[in-house]
């Protein structure tokens, strides 16, 4: 158990330290969105679901954002570079901004 | 030939000790033969003629008919018509030669069928032209021609063929082979492929020719009687032909000895109190009396009745009615008393039948109480009595939460108390069209009682308070005197609950009015109650405070915008990619998603192309 808690500082120092400041952005906005599904759950199971079409846009607009930044993170990370050969950091950011467009004119479409 | 001992000893317990229960009208096929006569058609003419002759009536003369009927003397089949009803009416002279042409054409082809050349042969007998067949040759080639077609309908050709040609020992050794070949329907009757103008004719041939050969009959009793079914089945024939062809078979298997009986009511199948006999018609197939049965040996082996099996009489003779060779008179005045549906074991020499017959009984009315109390009992009912076929004398008076009860017993002449198959009471409004009719349950002693619920009757008369008659109506098929018994009137005084009146209404309403139903608008589910006002900001604040730290860390982290490259494109990119989330945002709002997809395609476009023309500067960039 203490080796367990002394690895958690040690994580978070190789993370501060090795990891590049995009992949930081992008790691904080998945937190960013996963805060919201979470709130957004909580506020589901405490008052009510009702309206459900409404409650459901907005958690799967979270589900799916999360979805498509770790996408993006994965392509972007230099370290997946061999995976994705071909496809620039670019390329997939272009991807992610596409599929955003996408997404959220179904979530405004079933919001109401 | 295990199964055919099996099925032989099965006909014996069943079928052959059977015995008809129906016969041959041959006052009402007369008629339809008079008819048949009188028309111009030359096969009603030949069949009537034939029929009429059968039964020996007298036959008007019919030659000028007979001569100017219509008739294609080209078709074998009608001259045969026209020639044989003249010879039958002694007509012949009124026939011109010219009929002769298509007998003889017939007989000179090489292939002509056996049908046409029986036609053509008997055609040619009925004009005293009757031709001296070489025997011997004339039938091998009809054999020859049987073996292409061996239907039973060619069969009786040749059979018939072979009376003219003097060769009834071939009909007598083929015989047994065409009965056998008979379709059996239900195991009851006996019938040829071809129905009823093939049966006959089969079997009238077959019994002449055995006639000519002095030899026994070759039917079976069995098939005799199984034969006779199925002419009794036919009796309701309505052409001359059919008419003909039915009683030609039946006199045919009527004089054919030891005869099927018949058995069957002279007039009435049931008995009064007063009429306590019945009288049966025993006859043979076509209303003979039948030879060599003693009138003792007529007897009711036994009667049972139908509702509880009970043996009420057995062996019991039938009484030969003076001056009437054909009627029995059975006496069951032992079992007039009793009134009910018998079953009756007839048996004329070594055969029987049963015979349903109604024993009718008269019922009455014993007293009848009506008595109105509480539902819950707990006031003792006030009773009436009343008398049939007495009236209430005045008008009784039952609310809600009382109870009417009738309570009456139905006996016989005798006064024992019976039960009757429908018993009912009915309620309806005086001068309306609602009723309301109850059932009456007899008890253990046969005491019939019905108890009506003021409230619940309400329900189904409308809830209309007023006032109602009842009756009593009692009926039973073995009841000659039908009761129906007008007790006089009771005012209801129904609840005057609200619902329960507006209900009847409205169903009063939509029995009245037809028409088109209310169209059916579509209803949305009713909102469920939203949280308090404070709730809901508190937790639209908490879903935007992740933003808030986002933005944070992002400051955190350090970011910048110092990549980003001065130019048209980038400016464009931004601003085209935050006006597409603003028109979501409209559209969330307000726009109809066809009103979107049409500003947003262009706004997509320009996205497209700055976005990637900034991205691809981006990559060059790094490349560098």
């Amino acid at each position: 158990m203490p080796s367990v808690i002394s690895v958690i500082p040690k994580l978070y120092h190789e993370y501060t330290t090795k990891t590049s400041k995009k992949l930081k952005i992008v790691d904080a906005y998945l937190l960013y969105v996963f805060l919201t599904g979470v709130i957004q759950f909580v506020y589901c199971c405490l008052v009510g679901t009702f309206p459900f079409n409404s409650f459901l846009s907005g958690f799967i607009s979270c589900v799916s954002s999360f979805v498509l930044g770790v996408c993006l993170r994965l392509q972007v990370n230099p370290e997946n570079k061999n995976e994705f050969s071909g496809l620039s950091a670019e390329r997939g950011f272009a991807d992610f901004i596409f599929a955003h467009l996408v997404l959220h004119i179904v979530v405004m479409n079933f919001i109401g | 030939m295990f199964i055919r001992v099996v099925s032989v000893f099965f006909c014996m317990l069943a079928a052959c000790s059977a015995i008809l229960q129906g016969t041959i009208d041959v006052k009402k096929l007369q008629g339809i033969l008079d008819e048949g006569l009188i028309s111009k058609d030359i096969s009603s003419m030949y069949h009537s003629l034939k029929g009429l002759k059968q039964i020996g009536a007298k036959i008007p003369d019919v030659c000028q008919d007979i001569k100017s009927a219509k008739c294609d003397l080209n078709n074998i089949e009608q001259v045969f018509y026209l020639t044989n009803a003249a010879a039958l009416s002694g007509c012949q002279n009124f026939l011109s030669p010219d009929v002769l042409g298509a007998p003889v054409r017939v007989l000179d082809k090489k292939d002509a069928s056996i049908s046409d050349i029986y036609y053509a042969v008997y055609s040619l007998k009925a004009i005293g032209k009757g031709q001296t067949m070489e025997k011997e040759e004339a039938l091998k080639n009809l054999i020859q021609l049987l073996k292409k077609d061996d239907s039973p309908a060619n069969y009786g050709f040749v059979f018939a063929l072979c009376e003219h040609m003097g060769c009834e020992a071939w009909t007598a050794q083929h015989t047994d082979g065409i009965l056998l070949s008979a379709d059996e329907s239900d195991s009851k009757a006996l019938h040829f492929e071809g129905g009823l103008p093939v049966t006959s004719f089969v079997l009238t041939t077959i019994l002449r020719s055995f006639k000519v050969l002095k030899k026994p009959s070759p039917l079976s009793p069995e098939q005799r009687y199984k034969f006779a079914t199925y002419l009794v089945s036919r009796r309701s024939v309505n052409t001359p032909r059919g008419a003909s062809l039915l009683l030609e078979a039946a006199y045919a298997i009527a004089d054919d000895q030891p005869t099927p009986i018949c058995i069957s009511f002279k007039d009435r199948k049931y008995i009064t109190s007063e009429m306590d006999t019945i009288e049966f018609s025993v006859t043979d197939l076509i209303g003979r009396a039948i030879p060599n049965l003693k009138p003792e040996e007529v007897v009711a082996q036994s009667g049972t009745r139908l509702a509880d099996d009970v043996v009420v009489l057995s062996k019991q003779p039938l009484v030969k009615k003076q001056n009437e060779l054909t009627t029995f008179v059975l006496n069951l005045s032992k079992i007039k008393t009793q009134y009910g549906m018998y079953k009756i074991s007839l048996a004329a020499g070594t055969k029987s039948s049963n015979f349903n017959v109604a024993v009718l009984g008269e019922i009455q009315l014993g007293n009848l109480e009506v008595g109105i109390g509480d539902v819950d009992g707990t006031t003792s009912p006030k009773v009436t009595t009343l008398t049939y076929p007495n009236k209430l004398t005045d008008v009784l008076q039952a609310d809600h939460l009382q109870k009417v009860s009738l309570k009456f017993s139905v006996k016989d002449k005798w006064n024992k108390p019976v039960s009757v198959q429908q018993a009912f009471v009915r309620v309806a409004p005086v001068g309306g069209e609602d009723e309301a009719i109850f059932v009456a349950e007899p008890d253990n002693t046969k005491a019939y009682k019905v108890d009506l619920n003021v409230g619940s009757l309400g329900k189904l008369v409308q809830q209309l308070s007023g006032r109602y008659t009842v009756s009593v109506y009692l009926g039973d098929s073995a009841v000659s005197n039908p009761l129906l018994w007008d007790l006089g009137e009771i005012s209801f005084q129904f609840s005057k609950d609200l619902s329960a009146i507006d209900s009847a209404g409205r169903r009063a309403g939509a029995s009245a009015v037809r028409g088109p139903l209310p169209e059916i608008a579509h209803t949305f589910r009713e909102p469920d109650a939203r949280p308090p006002r404070f709730v809901s900001d508190v937790f639209a604040a908490a879903c935007a405070a992740p933003l808030l730290l986002l933005l944070l860390l992002w400051a955190k982290i350090g970011i910048n915008f110092g990549n980003l490259p001065l130019t048209p494109a980038a400016l464009l990119f931004h601003l085209a990619l935050g006006g597409s989330l603003a028109l979501y945002g409209l559209f969330w709002l307000q726009l109809s998603m066809f009103v979107t997809l049409r500003y947003l395609t262009p706004l997509a476009a320009l996205t497209f192309l700055s976005g990637h023309s900034l991205l691809r500067r981006l990559a060059q960039d790094k490349k560098r």
